[in-house]
């Protein structure tokens, strides 16, 4: 399997934490944002959806690749928020793309975790020889559902996530033609203990909807609806500290490199304490550590993507060795090393 | 980790001096004890192979409770 292209796309409206500094005491807005260390980000507007974000983001990388659509085996689309129960908003990709009929279409539902373990299912597809060309789409439009349009926000309890989220989508394109491979070594895992840790209540089977869904309830010590995103924090920090440092150097062993073989290391941007904190731990020299978060926030699955693209710079287009950690929802984890030369990438798409 | 590499730690997370702080001083007396506090004592705690559970470092109320919660590992 080779990276052929990457690229990604955020939606026009920056957000400054100002909005917040209108509403809540500049302390608390000061302490989260030195705490996540997200400056800006993007917000879409009602109506624009994941896979909108991931279907601009991958039209152009698929022209400036200068592959024929048909020739595109399998779409795969990373999200927590389809655009409908049913379909798979992958199908809407599959759709807007003008791919064949012989494709492998469907979603995949993970967050932090979500671009690292779609590169490992894709990674499999190619390497059985089912398919030799394939999109890997993430993204999250979360905005006016899991935490309010920055406009709306009203409760406190709402701040950091507020604060902390934005929206965007990438496409990563994949191909065994050539031969060799660009993975050096994977790793993944789960741990359902952490189940409730990254989580929203409502809104499925288990919590159908109904009016109740959108009151408010005392929750600890805050007030969320069931539909709103919690997370803990501590415990989040906590299962980090025990699986990064460990999956980085699992990884480091199998690929048999040293640290400063490693040009880029790319951490899911949970925020930037966190990144700071795993680097330390992980003994990352911190010039190799590639950081988007202050400038496009939390962006779950396309975080990684997202990343590579805005900060790579020279390394997408000479031979490069990455290290890739996702780490969150489920709560899982998953990483890659990869080797890649010359990849195709198209400037930041803005819709 | 002894108890006035705590309280000087202590002190940092919560944005005071180590001579403002005693056994019995009221956590809930700082702004800055919030859960950015809990998550920057849990790398505290971390640091020196110290492990308490998460969800018990914000129902502390004193100084001395973080300290027993630690089950001894501060001396």
């Amino acid at each position: 399997m080779r990276i052929v292209g990457i690229s990604a796309c955020v939606p026009k409206k920056i957000v400054t934490p100002d909005f917040a500094y209108a509403k809540f005491k500049p302390f608390d807005v000061d302490r989260i944002v030195g705490n996540t260390g997200v400056l800006q980000k993007r917000e879409a507007e009602p109506g624009t959806t994941a896979s909108d974000l991931c279907i601009a983001a991958a039209k152009p990388l698929i022209e400036a690749l200068d592959w024929d659509p048909s020739t595109i085996d399998a779409v795969v689309l990373v999200t927590m928020l389809g655009d409908h129960y049913l379909p798979a908003s992958s199908h809407r990709a599959h759709q807007q793309l003008g791919l064949p009929a012989r494709c492998m279409v469907f979603d995949i539902n993970l967050g932090c975790s979500g671009w690292t373990h779609g590169m490992l299912v894709i990674q499999g597809l190619l390497a059985s020889g089912v398919v030799r060309r394939a999109l890997l789409l993430c993204g999250e439009m979360v905005t006016g559902f899991m935490k309010p349009y920055s406009a709306d926000l009203e409760h406190r309890s709402d701040l950091a996530n507020s604060l902390l989220i934005g929206d965007a989508g990438t496409a990563t394109a994949l191909s065994s033609e050539g031969g060799d491979s660009h993975v050096r070594a994977v790793e993944f895992g789960a741990d359902g203990s952490g189940f409730g840790q990254i989580i929203v209540q409502g809104g499925g089977s288990r919590l159908p909807w109904s009016p109740a869904l959108f009151e408010r309830r005392e929750e600890a010590d805050e007030t969320r609806r069931p539909i709103d995103l919690t997370l803990h924090g501590p415990q989040i920090l906590t299962f980090a500290m025990k699986k990064v440092p460990a999956l980085l150097q699992t990884m480091l062993d199998a690929a048999q490199w040293t640290r400063d073989d490693v040009d880029a290391y790319v951490f899911h941007q949970a925020n930037k304490f966190m990144i700071n904190f795993l680097r330390q731990r992980a003994k990352v020299p911190e010039d190799k550590v590639l950081l988007s978060i202050e400038e496009f926030g939390n962006t779950s699955s396309a975080s990684i993507p997202l990343t590579m693209v805005t900060r790579g710079g020279a390394l997408l287009e000479r031979p490069t060795k990455w290290a890739t950690m996702g780490f969150g929802v489920g709560l899982s984890w998953s990483g890659l090393m990869l080797e890649t030369d010359r990849i195709t990438t198209v400037p930041l798409v803005e819709i | 980790m002894t108890n006035a590499e705590f309280i000087k730690a202590l002190a940092e997370v919560l944005e005071t001096a180590p001579d403002k702080l005693t056994s019995t001083t009221d956590l809930t007396s700082f702004q800055c004890w919030d859960s950015t506090a809990v998550i920057n004592l849990l790398v505290v705690f971390d640091d020196h192979g110290i492990k308490v559970e998460e969800d018990k470092i914000k129902d502390c109320k004193t100084v001395q409770d973080l300290i027993d919660l630690t089950g001894g590992k501060i001396q």
